[in-house]
């Protein structure tokens, strides 16, 4: 599915400035910033409830799709311009990560 | 700038290709991370393929962290020779680690609450580093912890 498609047709709301035009083809969950750096895949959307700048900075070495944050938990401003100064999306939800996966699911990730 | 690795091995002598320094301050949370991305950007450059890139850059991150939440600040030493091998050594002033047996178990963690919230104390480290190098070595005391992995990036 594109991401864009979270945000059309489910809502999601974008907080960084980078398009959402790509096909996610697999995701992860997972707040454990070692354990996502250890078994996430290269690719992956993220879906977690961290909002500390480093998610960015896994998510680059790890070269992960996006970040879904859920819960609508609380996201920090350095972590936003972060990912604006390297071009990467962030996704923000109030759904649980097992909704969200849900969804993800039902498009056929 | 591309460079082929082949041409590391051009010469039969030892030539460092690359011989860099990085300073970890402790607690430093806001650049966690930066000296990882940074090693990764270089050996990007030079041609190193993507399955090491992503074990190195899983490895750096792991090790830069721990110096960061683990340690009293210390350095990082990247270097990398023609022979295609490409080391990095962490060292810190530190206070050491209790019991290297321990701390290689995965899920074993004295991650403070504070360091807990932004998602680190997995547990997790130590053994995601010692799955992706090819050479592993861990000393440490009191005065400090050195660790020193090794990849073939030929
Ligand atoms: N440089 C260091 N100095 C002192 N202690 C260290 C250092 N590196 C690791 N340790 C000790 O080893 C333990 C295990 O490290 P490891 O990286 O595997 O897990 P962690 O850092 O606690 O959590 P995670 O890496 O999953 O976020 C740490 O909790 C800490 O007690
Ligand atoms: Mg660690």
């Amino acid at each position: 599915m594109k991401a864009s498609l979270l945000i059309e047709k489910y809502g999601f709301e974008k907080i960084s400035d980078s398009s959402a035009d790509f096909e996610i083809g697999s995701a992860f969950v997972g707040d454990l910033l070692s354990w996502v750096m250890g078994h996430a895949k290269s690719n992956d959307a993220w879906i977690t409830i961290l909002g500390h700048p480093n998610i960015i900075a896994v998510a680059l070495l790890r070269e992960l799709a996006c970040v879904i944050i859920a819960h609508d938990a609380q996201i920090q401003q350095e972590t936003i311009a972060k990912a604006n100064e390297e071009d990467f999306l962030i996704l923000k939800s109030p759904l649980s990560a097992f909704e969200i996966s849900k969804i993800l699911i039902s498009e056929g990730v | 700038m591309r460079y082929p690795l082949q041409q590391w091995t051009a010469d039969g002598s030892r030539v460092v290709m690359i011989h860099q320094h990085f300073h970890v301050e402790k607690e430093d949370y806001a650049n966690a991370g930066r000296i990882s991305s940074q090693i990764k950007q270089m050996l990007k450059q030079l041609g190193v393929s993507s399955d090491v890139l992503r074990r190195i850059a899983i490895s750096c991150y792991e090790a830069e962290i721990n110096m960061i939440i683990h340690s009293y600040g210390g350095e990082v030493v990247l270097t990398l020779s023609n022979e295609g091998k490409c080391e990095l050594r962490f060292s810190d002033l530190g206070p050491g680690i209790d019991d290297i047996e321990k701390a290689m178990t995965p899920g074993w963690s004295t991650a403070k609450a504070s360091a807990r919230e932004f998602g680190f104390g997995a547990g997790m480290g130590l053994p995601n580093i010692k799955r992706n190098c090819d050479d592993f070595d861990l000393t440490t005391s009191p005065e400090g912890t050195t660790l020193v992995i090794g990849f073939k990036v030929l």
